[in-house]
C-alpha cells in the first residue's frame, strides 16, 4: 500500500473516533451502512474526477451531467425491462458523447480543462433546463429504484457494492493494464509520454469520457435514491468530488494519486458531513470545517516528499 | 380563518363552515331539491358577510395607497421579474401570472419578462432596463428585503409604480404588497404541532432555502409559538432548501442520529421527507408541513391511514392576483398599502379534493393554472 | 567649384506623411504584440453599435449610464483575477470574499464602535489577508493554486454564513455620499473604477514588482534565474486579487444595501470569463488589465442586450457556455498559429 494513504487513513480514523464519541448510536451496523450508502454516489462520481486529475486535468461538467442523467432517465423510463436498459444505454451515451467532446477539445485545441468543462457544464445545465422548461417530469422504476436505494438481504445497500465494484475495477485497470499506466505517464510527463509512445489525445479523450460515463452512472444510481426527475440532482456534486479526490493524495500536478485514496477521501467528506449532523451545526461550521480538511490535508501532502516527479 | 365548503353528496346538499385548522364549527344537512336554492342563498350570504368582515377587520388598520398619479390610460406596457425558476412552485408561480396576462390582450400591450435566477444583484439589473424600457408598472418578487430599495425608489421617481409579489421590502417604498404572511404560515404549522402533540414532545425542524425572507419568516413564526410551549424541544433543525433531494437526505440524517422523534416542523414540498421515514423504518409522525405539493398528497391521499400531516400554504395563484392589483392601480383606483390572503390549508379531509392524479410530483395544487397550460409547463 | 550641399526641405504634406507613417508603425506594432486588446475593443465597440441599432432602448442615457454601474463590481473583481492568471494560476477565492466583504460590512457598519471608514479598512484587510494565505500556499507549499484557493473558497463561505447567515444587515445612509453621487450621466463608483485602473496599471507597468509578477508569468524558471524574486511576486499578486475581490465585494453591499453570505458565488465564473476575454490567458505573462477592461464591458453589454431581447433565462446559459468557449478557443488556436 503506498505511503501516500497514510494521511488519509488517519484522517478517516480520527473522524470516525469523533463519530463513535458523540453518537455511538450511529456506528451500529444499519445507521453506519446508510451513511455509508450515501456516499456511494459521491464515491463513483470521484472515480471519474480522480482519473481526469491523474492527467493534470479536471472536470467541472460533472455535476451537470448527473443532473442531465437523473431528468432524462426520469423523463423516458417505463416500468418494463426493455425501456429500463435501452434508456440506461442511452443516457451512458449521451453522458460519453459530452466527455467525448471535452476531452477532444481539451485535447486539440490546448484550452485549460477547468474552463472547457466549466462552459460544457453551461451548455448541459442550458440544455436540461430549455427541455423540460423548468419544471421536470417523470418518475424512477422500481427496479432502477431498488438499485439506488435499496439493500440485499435488507443490510448491504446494493449502491455500495456497485461504487465498491467500480472501484476496484477502475484499480486493476489503472495498476495492471498499459491503458491504465499510461493515464499515469500523461499527467506526470507528457513530453516523456509522447515519445514512449503513448497518444497522449487518446488518453485525455478517454479519461474524459470515462469521467462523464462514471457521472452517468452515479446520476442513475442518485435517480434511485430520490425516485424521480428533478433539478437539484447534482448539486452536492459540483466540488466534493475533487475535495474527495485531493483528500485521497490525488493532486492537479498529474501523475499522482489513484483510486484507493479517493475512497478514503470519499468516505471522510460523507463522515465529516454525518459528524456536523450530529453536532447540529450551522451550515457555516461544515463549511468550515471542510474547507480546513481539504486544505490541511493537501498541505500535508505537498509536504511530503513522495512525489514521481 | 374562516372557509366554506359546499360538499356534494348524493340528494344532499352539506354546508361546512370551518375555523382555523378544520374544526367544523356547522354542519348543515339540507335535504331535497327545493333545499338547493336556500343552500345557494345561505352561501351566497355567508360569504357576503366574510368578505365584509374580512374588508372590515383589515381595514381599520390598513393605509389606503393614492394611485391617481400613476392613472394612464390602456393599453399598458407592464413589466414582470420572475425571481427564480430554480423549483416547480416558482416555474408555476411565473406561469400563473403568464395565464393570467394572456387574457388581458385588449388591456396590455406588451409585457416585459426579465429573470432574476434568484440573485438581487440580476434583479436590480432587471428593474433597471424596466426603467429604461419605460414600463407602465413593475411587478417583483423582491430577493432580498433590503437590496430592492434604491432600485424601485428611482421606479418611484420615474413614476413607474412597483407592486411587490409575494415577497416584501423593508421599509415603505412601494406602491403594494401582496403576499400570504409567511410568518403566519409558520406559526399555523407551530400551533397545529403543538396541538397534535398535546404541548409536550421532541421535534426536528426543516427550514427552506436560506435566503430569501421567506424561509426566516415562517420559522420566526413558529419559534414564537415553540417559545411558549417549553416541552416542545426542537432537537434537530437543519435546511432543506425546498428541495426533496436535500430534505431526503438532511432527514435520514437526523434520523440516524435520533430515530424517534415526536413531530416535525416542516417547511418542505413533502415527499423528500416522507421517503426518508419510510427507508429509515422510522413510524411516522405528526407532519406539519406547509405543502400543497402534488406529490406529497398523492402519498397522503394513498396511504391516509399513516399520515397524520397538514399543509398550510401559500398557493401559486398569487401573482394573478398581483396582476389584477396592477390593473387597479393603473386605472387609479386606490388600494390598499399591504394586502395578506389568508393561507390555505390541506387536510386529511380535502386532501382528495386537490390532489391531482394525471399530473407530475412537481406540481403545486392550489393553482388555477388551465388543464392545458400545466400539462405544457410539465410536459405531458 | 563650390559643393553645394543637398537641399531637404519639408513642406506640410511631408510632415503631415511622416507623421502618418509613424503613427501607423506603431499601430502596426501595437497591433502585432498587442493583438488580443484591439480584437476585445473591436468587439466592444461593434456589440455596442449594433446594440443602440437594434434596440433604441439601449441609445437612452438612463440606460447608458445604468449600464456603466452595472459594469464596476464585475470590473474590479475581474480586475483581481486577471494577475494570478497572468502567473498561470487562478483564484477560486475571489466570489468567496466578495461575499465575506458584504457581510461584514454590513453587520459592523450599523453597529456601535465601528465607523465606517474603519469598516472598509478592515474589509480591504481581510480580503489582502485571504490572498496572502493564498500566495503563501502557492509560493512556499507549492500547492497547485486551484485547491489552495479551493480550501480558503470553502473556508471563506463558511465565515461570511457564520458572520450573516442570511441576507440582510445595515449599511448606513451616510457612506452613500461618498459613493453613490451622480455627476450628470456618471454614477459615483464609476470614478472609483477608473482611478483603480490606472493605479493597478501603473503598479503592473511602471514597478519593479509589477514587473516581476509579468516575468513571473511568462517563465517562472527563468525569471527566477534572471534573479527575480518568484515567491515574493506570486505572494503580491494573490495579495492583489484578493485586496481588489474585497474592494468589489464593498461596491457590491453598496449596490445591495445589504450583505449575503452567497452573493458573490456567480461572480467567480465571470470573473474568469471577463480576464479570458480580454486576451490574458493561463499561458501566463501576456495580456494585462487593460484587455480584462474590455472584457469586462463586453460581458456587461452582452447582458443587458440579452434582457432587452427578453432572451428566455435558461437560453442565457448557453449563451454564457458560447461565449467563454468562443473566447478560449479564438485566443487559444491564435496562440497555436501566431
Amino acid at each position: 500500500m503506498n505511503k501516500r494513504l497514510l494521511v488519509p487513513i488517519f484522517g478517516l480514523v480520527a473522524v470516525l473516533i469523533a463519530i463513535a464519541v458523540i453518537s455511538p448510536y450511529s456506528l451500529m451496523p444499519v445507521s453506519f451502512l446508510n451513511a455509508t450508502k450515501n456516499a456511494s454516489y459521491l464515491g463513483v462520481v470521484a472515480i471519474g474526477q480522480t482519473i481526469v486529475m491523474l492527467t493534470g486535468g479536471i472536470d467541472m461538467s460533472l455535476y451537470e451531467t448527473i443532473a442531465l442523467t437523473n431528468i432524462f432517465s426520469a423523463n423516458f423510463m417505463q416500468d418494463n425491462p426493455f425501456s429500463i436498459l435501452s434508456v440506461t444505454l442511452l443516457a451512458i451515451l449521451l453522458a460519453g458523447c459530452i466527455g467525448f467532446v471535452n476531452g477532444t477539445m481539451i485535447a486539440k485545441t490546448g484550452i485549460p480543462a477547468i474552463i472547457m468543462t466549466i462552459a460544457m457544464g453551461f451548455a448541459v445545465r442550458g440544455s436540461y433546463l430549455v427541455l423540460t422548461k423548468g419544471a421536470p417530469r417523470g418518475y424512477i422504476p422500481e427496479v432502477v429504484r431498488f438499485i439506488g436505494r435499496g439493500k440485499l438481504f435488507d443490510l448491504v445497500p446494493v449502491a455500495l457494492l456497485v461504487w465498491l465494484a467500480l472501484s476496484f475495477g477502475v484499480i486493476l485497470f489503472l495498476n495492471r493494464t498499459a491503458a491504465g499506466k499510461s493515464v499515469y505517464f500523461t499527467g506526470s510527463n507528457p513530453t516523456a509520454a509522447r515519445l514512449s509512445g503513448i497518444n497522449n489525445d487518446w488518453t485525455i479523450i478517454l479519461v474524459y469520457v470515462t469521467s462523464s460515463v462514471f457521472a452517468a452512472i452515479s446520476g442513475l444510481l442518485i435517480s434511485g435514491y430520490l425516485g424521480m426527475g428533478t433539478l437539484d440532482a447534482g448539486v452536492e456534486y459540483m466540488l466534493s468530488p475533487i475535495a474527495a479526490s485531493v483528500i485521497g493524495g490525488t493532486t492537479f500536478a498529474g501523475g499522482i494519486g489513484g483510486i484507493g485514496g479517493t475512497i478514503i477521501g470519499t468516505l471522510i467528506m460523507r463522515y465529516v458531513d454525518n459528524l456536523m449532523t450530529l453536532v447540529n451545526a450551522r451550515h457555516a461550521g461544515k463549511l468550515i470545517v471542510q474547507g480546513v480538511i481539504i486544505g490541511g490535508i493537501a498541505t500535508m501532502h505537498s509536504t511530503q516528499k513522495w512525489s514521481l516527479k | 380563518m374562516i372557509c366554506v365548503d359546499i360538499l356534494p353528496l348524493p340528494d344532499t346538499i352539506t354546508l361546512r363552515v370551518m375555523h382555523g385548522n378544520c374544526k367544523n364549527i356547522l354542519l348543515i344537512f339540507l335535504r331535497g331539491k327545493n333545499m338547493k336554492k336556500l343552500a345557494i342563498v345561505i352561501c351566497a350570504a355567508l360569504l357576503v358577510f366574510c368578505v365584509f368582515g374580512v374588508a372590515f377587520a383589515v381595514s381599520k388598520e390598513q393605509q389606503v395607497v393614492d394611485t391617481s398619479r400613476f392613472k394612464k390610460d390602456p393599453p399598458w406596457v407592464i413589466g414582470y421579474d420572475i425571481y427564480w425558476l430554480g423549483n416547480t412552485w416558482s416555474a408555476q408561480f411565473a406561469e400563473e401570472f403568464k395565464q393570467a396576462v394572456s387574457m388581458y390582450d385588449q388591456l396590455v400591450k406588451d409585457v416585459v419578462i426579465t429573470s432574476s435566477e434568484g440573485s438581487t444583484e440580476k434583479q436590480i439589473k432587471n428593474i433597471e432596463a424596466m426603467i429604461s424600457k419605460k414600463v407602465d408598472i413593475i411587478i417583483v418578487t423582491p430577493n432580498s428585503t433590503k437590496g430592492l430599495a434604491p432600485v424601485i425608489k428611482k421606479a418611484l421617481q420615474a413614476n413607474i409604480p412597483v407592486v411587490l409579489n409575494a415577497a416584501g421590502v423593508e421599509g415603505d417604498e412601494y406602491t403594494t404588497f401582496i403576499n400570504v404572511t409567511d410568518r403566519a404560515l409558520g406559526k399555523a404549522m407551530a400551533e397545529w404541532l403543538v396541538n397534535e402533540l398535546d404541548g409536550n414532545g421532541r421535534i426536528f425542524a426543516i427550514t427552506g432555502l436560506p435566503g430569501l425572507g421567506v424561509a426566516e419568516a415562517r420559522w420566526d413564526g413558529a419559534m414564537e409559538i415553540f417559545n411558549q410551549h417549553r416541552k416542545i424541544k426542537v432537537v434537530m433543525k437543519d435546511a432543506g432548501d425546498w428541495a426533496d433531494p436535500k430534505t431526503k437526505r438532511v432527514v435520514s440524517d437526523m434520523l440516524a442520529a435520533y430515530p424517534r422523534p415526536d413531530g416535525i416542523w416542516a417547511d418542505t414540498p413533502g415527499l423528500g421527507m416522507i421517503e426518508a421515514f419510510e427507508e429509515a423504518g422510522s413510524s411516522f409522525i405528526p407532519f406539519a408541513t406547509c405543502s400543497d405539493n402534488n406529490g406529497f398528497l398523492k402519498y397522503w391521499a394513498q396511504h391516509k391511514s399513516r399520515v397524520n400531516a397538514i399543509g398550510v400554504t401559500k398557493p401559486v395563484w398569487l401573482s394573478s392576483i398581483a396582476l389584477d392589483y396592477a390593473f387597479r392601480i393603473l386605472q387609479g383606483n386606490p388600494v390598499f398599502k399591504d394586502n395578506f390572503i389568508p393561507p390555505c390549508v390541506v387536510t386529511e379531509e380535502n386532501v382528495d379534493d386537490f390532489v391531482r392524479f394525471d399530473l407530475p410530483n412537481g406540481y403545486w395544487t392550489l393553482c388555477h393554472l388551465s388543464d392545458e397550460r400545466a400539462k405544457a409547463l410539465f410536459g405531458e | 567649384m563650390k559643393m553645394t550641399q543637398p537641399h531637404i526641405s519639408f513642406g506640410i504634406c511631408d510632415c503631415v506623411s511622416i507623421a502618418l507613417l509613424n503613427m501607423f508603425t506603431t499601430i502596426q506594432f501595437h497591433f502585432r504584440h498587442n493583438k488580443p486588446i484591439f480584437i476585445i475593443y473591436g468587439i466592444l465597440v461593434l456589440f455596442i453599435v449594433g446594440s443602440m441599432a437594434i434596440f433604441p432602448v439601449f441609445r437612452s442615457a438612463t440606460n447608458l449610464s445604468f449600464l456603466m454601474n452595472q459594469a464596476v463590481v464585475l470590473g474590479i473583481v475581474s480586475l483581481g483575477q486577471t494577475i494570478p492568471i497572468l502567473m498561470s494560476g487562478l483564484d477560486m477565492s475571489v466570489g468567496s470574499v466578495m461575499s465575506l466583504s458584504t457581510t461584514i460590512a454590513a453587520v459592523l457598519m450599523g453597529g456601535p464602535g465601528w465607523t465606517w471608514p474603519l469598516v472598509l479598512i478592515l474589509i480591504l484587510a481581510t480580503g489582502t489577508a485571504v490572498g496572502l494565505i493564498n500566495g503563501l500556499g502557492v509560493a512556499k507549499l507549492n500547492m497547485v493554486p486551484i485547491i489552495v484557493t479551493l480550501s480558503t473558497m470553502i473556508i471563506v463561505s463558511g465565515l461570511a454564513m457564520f458572520i450573516l447567515p442570511q441576507p440582510g444587515g445595515y449599511i448606513p445612509e451616510n457612506i452613500y455620499k461618498y459613493f453613490l453621487f451622480e455627476v450628470g450621466a456618471f454614477q459615483g463608483p464609476v470614478f472609483y473604477y477608473i482611478v483603480i485602473i490606472c493605479i493597478l496599471y501603473f503598479f503592473l507597468h511602471h514597478t519593479v514588482r509589477g514587473r516581476h509578477i509579468y516575468a513571473t508569468g511568462g517563465d517562472k524558471e527563468r525569471a527566477s534565474l534572471t534573479g527575480v524574486r518568484v515567491d515574493h511576486a506570486i505572494i503580491t499578486g494573490y495579495a492583489l486579487s484578493g485586496l481588489l475581490s474585497s474592494a468589489a465585494g464593498i461596491f457590491l453591499a453598496l449596490r445591495i444595501s445589504s450583505g449575503a453570505p452567497t452573493v458573490g458565488n456567480p461572480f467567480l465564473l465571470d470573473s474568469i470569463t471577463a480576464v479570458l476575454l480580454g486576451g490574458t490567458t493561463f499561458v501566463g505573462g501576456r495580456g494585462g488589465i487593460i484587455g480584462t477592461v474590455g472584457g469586462t464591458l463586453v460581458l456587461t453589454v452582452l447582458a443587458n442586450v440579452l434582457v432587452m431581447a427578453e432572451v428566455h433565462t435558461y437560453w442565457q446559459y448557453i449563451v454564457r457556455a458560447g461565449v467563454l468557449f468562443v473566447a478560449v478557443v479564438a485566443y487559444t488556436m491564435k496562440r497555436r498559429f501566431a
